[in-house]
């Protein structure tokens, strides 16, 4: 009912306005982007999940897709991933439809990280990750060296040797993310769809986690798309925002464009304050209803 | 959430316009028959109060309406029974039927017969009502140290049911004639002489039905899981129990009565799920109703065409005969389907030596091989030799080729589908085997048995892209895959019953073959087998990385980088292939599929290539030592292979069971 209401005003935030961003815009036209999104849609029936939305990413950036529950984000992610094929609209990965790809040269570009982990089945961590390697390997082909330093260099990176030997659905919440989480660091492709991989994880490990989540983006030069709640954390380690409000996307835009309180509300739908601390990027909170 | 169909977005009104003229046509069915009975248009109070002289009067009042009522009940408690199962054993194959209520009602009626004819004096109802109550209570106490949970009960279930089965198989075997009338009677047949089956049955029904009510909340938590429903304050294991007994207590009155009806139980709350009903206070309410008309439905086409040359079809043959096309029907007509939650697995006991297993087993085979071949039986006694090598060859090879495959094919079908209770013949293999070789057989064209054997050869490939063409749809999803296997195997049980109670003499050839035999098995075919066997064996070990990331779901089997569907078709094929394979060599038999990737498991043989290792050689081992046990300890007679494999494996089983216990806690 109040969408028409936000929707408006959004279409005016001004992309240029910022001379950063403005840079970064220029530089990165001039690489290839890896998704390109035309008017891709998703419905069910009569109803509308995702309307249609254009987008394109880029290599060795990080992207937050936030907005409230229900507002479509997990479906984009879906449709990145080919999880779900989209009912209007084309999405292309290196300029290729995403249709088109064969399944195995697809997961090389692609790794997708669900909101809801599987059971494992009695599997430890080791034996988990053992199988990232599939879309390289295949089924009969022999496990190189490389996919071992792949395994092995994803588990310096995530940290999680000490539970190699452990089953993982025994593990803790956070701990089974961060597993699972390392499978796709060693499939070694160049986008990952995260969605809410750090949602049980502690202060101290979401720090890390998206620490790594950046270092795989600027110096790996990942495409990264990651689905998060905090908004804080969204803005202090992407490289951009992607926000979307009952199925509609509302804006990109670097994360400080998005830090203000009338975005944040148009996001949200709640009065939301900013507070900018000295020595440290702005933090938002949520007013009293 | 909002995404979730709701039913009338899943159903088309075509659908519901067709379901209601079914409905239309089953009164129509019934009128049919009850003028039939009553040729004249008598009073209708004729129904109530017949008048004493006339019997067409009679008959309309003391068989023709207790009959419909029976019916109504049968099939209301069977579906009420079945939807309480599945929603306490978070499982859609759950049943009456697969959990051993039916069979251990069954059993008890065929040991009485034989054993001790006095207790019949009693009446038939009590023997069988305390076979199926205790086979119940056995189940029970045999799971209550693990808290009742869902898997062992289905374990145990499984086991009860197969066992049972084997047990009667056994006894038919030695005593053909006598147990002729309990054979007739596990038809499940709906005949009524007088209103007391009517009586006895209404209490026991309308109990549980109250009974299944009150609990209705703890019910519809239980279906979440056990720490959603402990959290939210619920004794779990208490409210399992309690769901047990009142299904044990509705199908023990049931089946005493009419016999075993297999189908309904398990279709009726399928029916429900396919028509997009997911909250369970919804589903147990019209589970019965549901039930009830599908029952009668069948009842009322068996009253009015199901006379074959004189002899009166029973009903519970054929529910599966009439009820699965309508479930196929409405499986072909919905895109979306709700999935129960899968069993979360939490810690898993696993050995640290699963090759040291693997060579534990393979000596047993290799001894059990070396004994099948040299120690046999005569009037005298044991003969230990090689006179007899040429004929005992073939047998032992064939079998341990079948067992082998069978263990495998369980082990790929139970991981692909997620389910401990999924079995290859789900894939309606066997069920199109038996179908090839029936025809075979009656139709007099299967004069050798290499004849009979492609034919049913040409079933089972024929009944399995049956299976693979509906599920397609869904992508082989596995609640799909499950359903279309079970409404194809009760259509073919169907089939294959009905052919058996009409007496023809060639079907005891039949029944020997679906009993599973390695009797006629010569060199070339045991030769031809173990090339299959070995060519299939390697293929599946081939694929154990596309068996275990079809296991961790849609996510990851993108992330391996496989097309979804077309790797559950690989594997879907490969099963299909082994378990044919298996089938046309030893006839059709579930148990191995289904127990030995269990015992795999419960030895703690975890990852695929292991657990397929492990399987086979149990399968192959339980069937060289069945073929051998089932030719010589009960000699002169021959027990077949299959069915001594279920009574030696079965206790097996439950001892692992048992000792997995002490090392899990």
């Amino acid at each position: 009912m109040d969408t028409q209401q936000f929707t408006h005003p959004i279409a005016d935030v001004p992309h240029t306005s910022f001379k950063a961003h403005q840079q970064q815009d220029s530089l990165i036209r001039n690489k290839s982007c890896i998704y390109q999104l035309k008017q891709v849609g998703v419905s069910i029936g009569e109803k509308e999940i995702l309307s249609p939305v254009n987008l394109s990413l880029q290599p060795g950036r990080v992207y937050g897709l936030v907005g409230h529950n229900g507002s479509g984000k997990s479906t984009l992610l879906k449709v990145l991933s080919r999880t779900i094929a989209p009912t209007q609209g084309e999405v292309s990965l290196k300029g290729q439809a995403i249709e088109t790809w064969k399944s195995r040269a697809f997961s090389q570009q692609v790794a997708y990280l669900p909101q809801y982990l599987p059971s494992a089945n009695g599997l430890t961590a080791r034996e988990l990750l053992s199988m990232s390697r599939y879309a390289w390997h295949g089924m009969l082909g022999r496990k190189k060296a490389s996919d071992k330093q792949a395994i092995d260099h994803a588990i310096a990176l995530t940290g999680v040797a000490d539970l190699l030997e452990r089953q993982v659905d025994t593990l803790s919440g956070g701990e089974r993310q961060r597993v699972w989480l390392t499978t796709l660091v060693a499939q070694q492709s160049g986008c990952l769809l995260l969605d809410e991989p750090t949602s049980a994880l502690d202060v101290g490990h979401q720090l890390e986690v998206l620490q790594l989540i950046q270092t795989l983006g600027h110096d790996h030069g990942k495409c990264i798309v990651i689905i998060m709640h905090d908004i804080n954390m969204a803005a202090r380690y992407c490289d951009e925002i992607i926000a979307l409000r009952e199925g509609k996307m509302l804006l990109q835009a670097a994360p400080s464009e998005v830090m203000q309180p009338d975005v944040l509300q148009k996001i949200y739908g709640i009065n939301m304050a900013v507070m900018h601390p000295e020595d440290h990027p702005p933090i938002s909170f949520a007013k009293k209803l | 959430m909002q995404a979730c169909p709701n039913l009338i977005q899943s159903v088309s009104v075509k659908t519901i316009i067709s379901f209601f003229g079914l409905i239309l046509f089953t009164f129509g069915l019934c009128y049919l028959s009850f003028a039939r009975t009553l040729p004249s248009l008598s009073p209708i109070q004729s129904m109530w109060s017949p008048d004493t002289a006339q019997i067409p009067q009679l008959l309309i009042h003391y068989s023709w309406l207790p009959r419909q009522f029976v019916a109504l009940m049968a099939g209301a408690g069977l579906a009420l029974a079945g939807v309480i199962l599945q929603q306490v054993l978070r499982n859609p194959l759950a049943a009456p039927s697969t959990l051993g209520f039916s069979s251990g009602a069954m059993m008890a009626l065929t040991l009485a017969t034989i054993h001790a004819p006095w207790m019949l004096s009693f009446g038939r109802e009590w023997v069988a009502m305390a076979g199926a109550l205790g086979t119940g209570l056995i189940i029970l106490a045999l799971t209550k140290k693990r808290g009742f949970s869902p898997l062992t009960v289905i374990l145990v279930g499984m086991f009860m049911t197969l066992y049972c089965s084997a047990v009667t198989a056994v006894l038919n075997v030695m005593d053909q004639k006598e147990l002729w009338s309990v054979f007739l009677w596990g038809g499940g047949s709906l005949v009524q002489h007088d209103w007391q089956t009517f009586k006895q049955m209404s209490l026991p029904f309308l109990l549980s039905v109250v009974a299944a009510i009150v609990f209705v909340r703890p019910l519809s938590l239980i279906g979440l899981s056990d720490e959603t429903a402990g959290s939210a304050g619920l004794n779990v294991n208490r409210t399992r129990m309690i769901a047990f007994l009142i299904a044990i207590f509705v199908t023990a009155s049931i089946v005493s009565h009419v016999g075993v009806i297999t189908f309904i139980g398990l279709a009726a709350p399928a029916l429900l799920r396919i028509a997009g009903i997911h909250r369970f206070g919804q589903r147990l309410i019209l589970a019965p109703i549901v039930g009830a008309l599908l029952l009668w439905f069948v009842d009322l086409v068996v009253q009015n065409f199901g006379t074959f040359s004189g002899y009166a079809a029973p009903t519970g043959a054929v529910t599966g005969l009439f009820g699965a096309p309508i479930m196929i029907w409405l499986l072909l007509r919905t895109k979306s389907m709700f999935q129960p939650s899968v069993v979360d697995h939490g810690y898993v006991f696993r050995t640290q030596k699963p090759m040291l297993v693997a060579w534990v087993f393979f000596a047993i085979l290799v001894l059990l091989v070396v004994i099948g071949l040299f120690l046999g039986k005569s009037q005298t006694g044991w003969v230990w030799g090689a006179q007899a090598l040429e004929w005992r060859s073939p047998r032992v090879i064939a079998a341990w080729m079948a067992g082998a495959l069978l263990g495998a094919s369980g082990v790929i079908m139970q991981r692909m589908l997620r389910n401990p209770m999924a079995s290859p013949e789900l894939l309606g293999v066997n069920a199109g085997a038996s179908i090839g070789m029936a025809i075979a057989i009656l139709s007099g064209l299967g004069v050798s048995i290499v004849i009979q054997l492609g034919f049913a050869a040409v079933g089972a490939f024929g009944a399995m892209m049956f299976v693979i063409t509906i599920s397609r749809r869904s992508n082989y999803s596995p609640e799909k895959v499950i359903l279309v296997g079970v409404a194809l195997t009760s259509f073919v049980e169907g089939i294959t019953l009905l052919m058996s109670a009409s007496g023809d003499s060639r079907t005891l050839l039949l029944m020997s073959w679906l009993t599973g035999s390695t009797f006629r098995i010569d060199m070339t075919l045991a030769l031809l087998s173990s090339g299959a066997a070995i060519v299939l064996l390697g293929a599946a070990f081939a694929c154990t990385r596309m068996q275990q990331a079809v296991e961790l779901g849609p996510a990851f089997i993108r992330n391996a980088g496989l097309n979804e569907s077309k790797a559950r078709l690989i594997l879907l094929l490969l099963v299909a292939g082994m378990s044919a394979t298996a089938t046309i060599v030893v006839g059709p038999l579930s148990f191995v599929s289904l127990m030995a990737p269990h015992i795999a498991r419960m030895l703690g043989v975890i990852r695929v290539h292991h657990q397929l290792l492990v399987s086979a050689l149990i399968g192959g081992l339980l069937l060289v030592f069945g073929d051998w046990a089932g030719r010589t300890l009960f000699y002169p007679w021959q027990v077949t292979a299959p069915l001594f494999t279920c009574l030696v494996g079965g206790p097996m089983l439950i001892w692992f069971l048992m000792r997995r216990e002490q090392h899990a806690r």
